[in-house]
């Protein structure tokens, strides 16, 4: 008999853990739908989805770091410095007589995205070659980006849409072409994580390093990669957001490691490696977050609650992976 | 002379500036089975790391069938058709069986995807050859540790391999497993592979080895036929002296009744299992695998949760208590599992042997007397014989898998419990030291302090033990003194209650 009721109990956390993201998703939605008529429409839904977008890249990308039982925390201050860089290569090429249009795009899109790689490549590089530890490595690196932003911005407003760099306008049905384009990307890197050997021996090397190398695994190469990765699509989010704001103050994208972490987590994918997708657990832990933010916009809260929501979130997100970890701590 | 598959020339290895492998000469003679024996942290497995490429000798040469070998990396021995089962498991919990099976060389479709529905079909057909019946989609973290050991074994000679090395490969199969590893040596063996096969089971050694070659402090002493040589010979070549007594005895008296459980139930192993406890008592628990032992252990520390029954410690009620309560209370219980549950891996060996002492050193200002527990980190290891270079620098990881064991033990009895519960405490532990280790059991019970010892052999329990209760499917199956202790009636009440050998 009481047997029964301890599996009950350790079924009911298992499910917690499962389908709790969830619960709370769903529980919350009823509040804001019963807070604001605008809430639950459609037309709010897209909205948060297209906010959503520019940020799931860079949980895809943060993904296959957290696989490694590393963690990232620059991806904000990367979109950052990314954006701007981008948005800085773009205005040359307007002002100048090259090459119009989306050609220019194509180089503001590239440009993000090789200033995204090339940080997550210093970023690897120091972490796996120099041992050092990812947080503070990233939190520096954080300093150093912000800090380059500031001085080539001048800290002034910079504006994006001058160049009329603008990827958001462009439509695809009902949502945006960077809807469209994520969502390719998130599958892309479902697939990559899941499927091809470069993501499963990633996988065995977050669960058990010192095997895999005795295996021959390359650890060090695709720990460097996983970096890489991460970087470049922070840089891309982050010049996709760039063309939905419009114009980048020196707050952009200041903090949305604390969204993209959490997000993942929530997602179902572990702080302490080797477990977890980004299909669908950190889409809905993405789109959960901004849901959230966007429920709190509309009730038109005190904006410091967001901050404290968002604490609450990665404190529950790191709660709920914490619990169902069994095992030794690195 | 009979061709040699394997020469070792002059191998030397260092870590950190400490040599451990001071040129080692051996060769191996092809399609037989050597085997390899030596104390712990003698350089067996750092050797064996050198031919299986893990290692890069500092200086010496290799050859393989007479041509020169020089490993860069595992793949490399693969390549030379080397097979490399390691002495710990190097799985991945979080993969399933057939990604484990496959993860270094994954087949691959059109899109660069895995294959899986192919993996899993070969995983099937793979493993029945050694008789694994396991789900391919089962992620391995769910498996019994006999079954992932067994999973590992089949994983190295998952290569058409030429060699094999096995490095203490039977820590922890049940009885049937491991008589179907030695089928499977046999049979490479009937196959013209060669075998090296690393133990502290000297039986296991003579019982399968041609030739034995001895290790002591990263030297070889010697390469000798088996049969040649006998066990108390082989025992004093590899510890440099002679070793009179297996069983050490001391005089000792046995007090009033300290822990007594009766009609515990607790998970799914344990039904209706009690035992009583003396002071200065000594009790050993034998039974097969899966007759609830350990669990019954694990349940007295509080570890997991019973479900019936009930405990009396020191007269007290004593049923629901955390392990933390345990502990306070003098109980202490040094797991099975030691890798993942009794040690902090990527710490110094001081820190960790002083881990559970550290509140009691703390006292009541809360600041770490560090000089006592230095003090008492040096006699711990030096009462083991633990191989430690330097105990504040050295990590445990870095340690030989038998030295790991040491730190566990020692890290527990340093902190002088009342109730000492040991599952399997000399596996993985070379001769001499487990002459230590019974020694220090038996010190702890002339203090008066209680020792319940588990154990899968009887031999060890026979002779440390002064009563020996019998578990048999989650049941108490009888009970010896030790004036009868006697094999063939244990054995029989462990079978009685219908557990599997
Ligand atoms: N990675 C490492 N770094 C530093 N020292 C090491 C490392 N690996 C092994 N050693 C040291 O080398 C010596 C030999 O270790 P080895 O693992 O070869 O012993 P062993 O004979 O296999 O012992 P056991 O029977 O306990 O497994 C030990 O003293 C150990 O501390
Ligand atoms: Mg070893």
């Amino acid at each position: 008999m009481n047997e029964k009721a301890g599996k009950g109990l350790q079924l009911s956390w298992n499910h917690l853990y499962e389908y709790g993201v969830f619960v709370i998703f769903l529980l919350m939605i009823i509040v804001f739908a019963f807070s604001n008529p605008h809430f639950f429409t459609v037309k709010n839904a897209i909205l948060i989805v297209e906010q959503s977008s520019p940020l799931m890249l860079g949980v895809c990308g943060m993904a296959f770091v957290l696989m490694l039982g590393g963690i990232d925390i620059s991806a904000g201050a990367n979109m950052y410095l990314s954006a701007v860089t981008s948005a800085l290569v773009m205005q040359k090429f307007a002002e100048s007589n090259g090459p119009g249009g989306s050609a220019v795009y194509l180089i503001g899109i590239f440009t993000a995205l090789l200033v995204g790689a090339a940080i997550g490549l210093v970023n690897g590089c120091f972490i796996v070659k120099f041992k050092m530890v990812p947080f503070i490595m990233t939190l520096a690196m954080t300093s150093v980006l912000t800090g380059i932003g500031l001085i080539l911005t001048k800290a002034e407003l910079l504006p994006v849409r001058a160049s009329g760099f603008q990827p958001s306008s462009i439509r695809v049905g009902p949502v945006s072409m960077v809807v469209v384009i994520v969502l390719l990307f998130t599958v892309v890197f479902h697939y990559l994580l899941k499927y091809t050997v470069y993501g499963r021996q990633l996988m065995a090397q977050g669960n058990n390093e010192e095997a895999a190398r005795k295996l021959g695994i390359r650890t060090k190469r695709n720990a460097i990669i996983a970096y890489v990765i991460c970087g470049a699509m922070a840089g891309f989010g982050g010049v996709l957001s760039a063309g939905q704001v419009g114009a980048l103050s020196s707050n952009f994208a200041k903090g949305n490691e604390f969204d993209i972490i959490p997000a993942a987590v929530l997602g179902g994918i572990s702080l302490f490696g080797g477990k977890g997708s980004i299909l669908p657990g950190a889409v809905i832990g993405i789109v959960l977050v901004n849901t959230i933010t966007n429920g709190l916009t509309m009730m038109a809260a005190n904006p410091y609650v967001y901050t404290i929501v968002r604490g609450v979130i990665i404190f529950i997100a790191v709660m709920l992976d914490s619990m169902n970890y069994k095992g030794e701590l690195r | 002379m009979s061709t040699d598959i394997l020469t070792l020339k002059g191998i030397r290895k260092s870590f950190f500036g400490t040599e451990v492998l001071h040129g080692i000469d051996v060769s191996i003679r092809k399609g037989t089975v050597h085997g390899l024996v030596g104390e712990n942290g003698a350089g067996k497995s750092t050797l064996m790391n050198v031919l299986g490429g893990v290692f890069r000798p500092d200086e010496g040469e290799m050859l393989v069938d007479g041509k020169p070998y020089a490993p860069q990396s595992p793949k490399d021995a693969q390549k030379a058709h080397i097979a490399f089962v390691h002495q710990e498991l190097n799985l991945f919990s979080n993969l399933t069986v057939a990604e484990n099976l496959f993860i270094e060389d994954l087949p691959l479709g059109a899109f660069q995807q895995v294959k899986y529905k192919q993996m899993e079909q070969e995983t099937v057909r793979y493993l029945k050859d050694f008789q694994i019946d396991v789900n391919p989609k089962t992620k391995v973290e769910n498996l019994s540790m006999g079954v992932r050991q067994s999973i590992e074994i089949a994983k190295a000679l998952i290569i058409n391999a030429d060699v094999v090395i096995f490095d203490e490969p039977t820590t922890s199969l049940t009885k049937v497993e491991k008589d179907q590893l030695f089928r499977i040596i046999a049979d490479l063996k009937a196959r013209n592979v060669t075998i090296i096969y690393i133990s502290h089971i000297l039986e296991d050694v003579f019982e399968l080895c041609d030739d034995i070659s001895v290790l002591r402090d990263g030297s070889l002493i010697t390469t000798m036929p088996a049969g040649e040589t006998n066990r108390d010979a082989l025992i004093s070549l590899m510890v440099g002296r002679k070793l009179e007594n297996v069983y050490p005895t001391v005089e000792k008296t046995i007090g009033e009744e300290i822990l007594c459980c009766k009609h515990i139930a607790s998970g799914s192993l344990v039904k209706d299992a009690g035992l009583t406890l003396h002071r200065g008592e000594i009790l050993g628990v034998f039974g097969l695998m899966g007759s609830g032992r350990t669990e019954l252990m694990r349940a007295l520390f509080g570890l997991d949760k019973i479900s019936g029954g009930e405990i009396i410690y020191k007269g007290k009620n004593f049923t629901h208590h955390t392990p933390k309560q345990a502990i306070e209370a003098g109980i202490a219980f040094v797991t099975e599992d030691r890798r993942d549950e009794g040690l902090l891996m990527p710490k110094p060996v001081e820190e960790n042997l002083l881990l559970v002492h550290l509140p009691a050193l703390a006292g009541k200002t809360g600041v770490v007397d560090q000089r006592k527990g230095e003090e008492m980190a040096d006699a711990s290891i030096k009462a083991l014989h633990t191989k430690v270079q330097n105990k504040k620098t050295q990590l445990v990881c870095n340690l030989s898998g038998g030295n790991q064991q040491k730190v566990v033990l020692g890290k527990w009895i340093m902190h002088e419990p009342e109730v000492l519960i040991l599952d399997e405490p000399t596996r993985g532990v070379d001769v001499g030291a487990k002459y230590e280790i019974y020694t220090i059991i038996q010190e702890r019970a002339k203090e008066q302090s209680s020792v319940l010892v588990v154990s899968s052999e009887m031999e060890e329990l026979m002779g440390i033990c002064d009563r020996i209760v019998v578990m048999s499917a989650g049941r108490m199956a009888g009970e010896i003194e030790c004036s009868e202790f006697e094999q063939n009636s244990i054995m029989e009440m462990a079978l009685a209650g219908g557990g599997k050998a």
